[in-house]
């Protein structure tokens, strides 16, 4: 686990880990050691704890650099694609593995918002895949940098896909042939 | 002196008696609070290192501890002990004006 915690670590700046990397990793052992000897549950811990350093991250991103930084960082720009595209494989996601109560209240709210529920986590994926090619595009002499990056834009490309082909489906039907169901 | 938030008055009513590393910070945060205020590396270190740049805290260098652990200690500086002061001031004059105007009664 404390591997696992370093790697998320990455994603804080390079002078935030300079200075808090090993004292981070070092109160996170301390807090898994107490659990462990006091035979306390770990997983929601981990899931909390997991949460809150990845939100630290994105934070201390945001305040240490500017935007046209940012998105030329491959570590930041790759943790706000990931961050842009999570609708989007949190709704495929649900969808494809019908996972309830969760796809009933998607279903309610396909059946009375329509296509807003697949067009705004799908018009947040451009943006995503934006910002995980656009440190390859920036960096072309030093893209192997940027691999992390290739293969999220690879993995949102592959997430756009079927999204796009239910929301077409969706507007055809509703739209070109008026099947009066959509209404 | 503005108002802290609360994970700043934690952090610095923890190292107000003595200098503590960060898992003993979020420890005596938690203790101090009833377990009210919970904090993470992520929201501790982030305050700290706002805490660090504000002049509250001061880094005392790592040590070497019982358990052979290396650890970064922090302590409370002149500037953090006056914002904590300040602090507990506001508090107290909030209780008085509360227990001056009856505003609550316990109930019989």
């Amino acid at each position: 686990m404390s591997r696992a915690y370093a790697w998320l670590l990455r994603f804080y700046p390079a002078a935030w880990r300079r200075r808090f990397g090993a004292p981070m990793r070092q109160a996170f052992d301390d807090m898994c050691r107490e659990r462990r000897r006091e035979g306390r549950p770990m997983a929601g811990f981990l899931a909390w704890t997991f949460a809150e350093t990845a939100f630290g991250a994105g934070r201390e991103q945001l305040r240490s650099v500017e935007m046209r930084n940012l998105v030329a960082d491959p570590r930041a720009a790759l943790l706000l694609a990931l961050l842009l595209a999570l609708p989007g494989a949190l709704l495929l996601s649900v969808a494809w593995l019908e996972i309830e109560p969760l796809n009933g209240l998607l279903a309610t709210a396909f059946r009375g918002a329509g296509l807003v529920v697949l067009i705004v986590p799908l018009a947040l994926l451009p943006v995503a895949l934006g910002f995980s090619l656009w440190p390859a595009l920036r960096r072309r002499a030093d893209w192997r940098g940027a691999l992390p990056n290739l293969a999220a834009a690879c993995a949102i490309l592959l997430l756009m896909a079927p999204l796009l082909y239910v929301a077409a489906e969706e507007f055809v039907n509703c739209k070109v042939r008026a099947i009066s169901k959509c209404d | 002196m503005p108002p802290l938030t609360p994970t700043v008055f934690h952090i610095l009513l923890a190292l107000a008696d003595g200098e503590r590393h960060g898992y003993a910070i979020m420890k005596q945060a938690e203790a101090d609070s009833d377990g009210r205020v919970k904090m993470g590396p992520g929201t501790l270190y982030g305050s700290l290192k706002r805490m660090l740049d504000a002049g509250l805290v001061e880094e005392c260098g790592p040590r070497i501890d019982a358990d052979d652990e290396r650890r970064v200690y922090y302590r409370i500086a002149p500037a953090g002990r006056a914002a904590l002061a300040a602090e507990i001031q506001r508090y107290r004059s909030v209780a008085a004006l509360v227990g001056g105007r009856a505003l609550f009664r316990v109930p019989a």
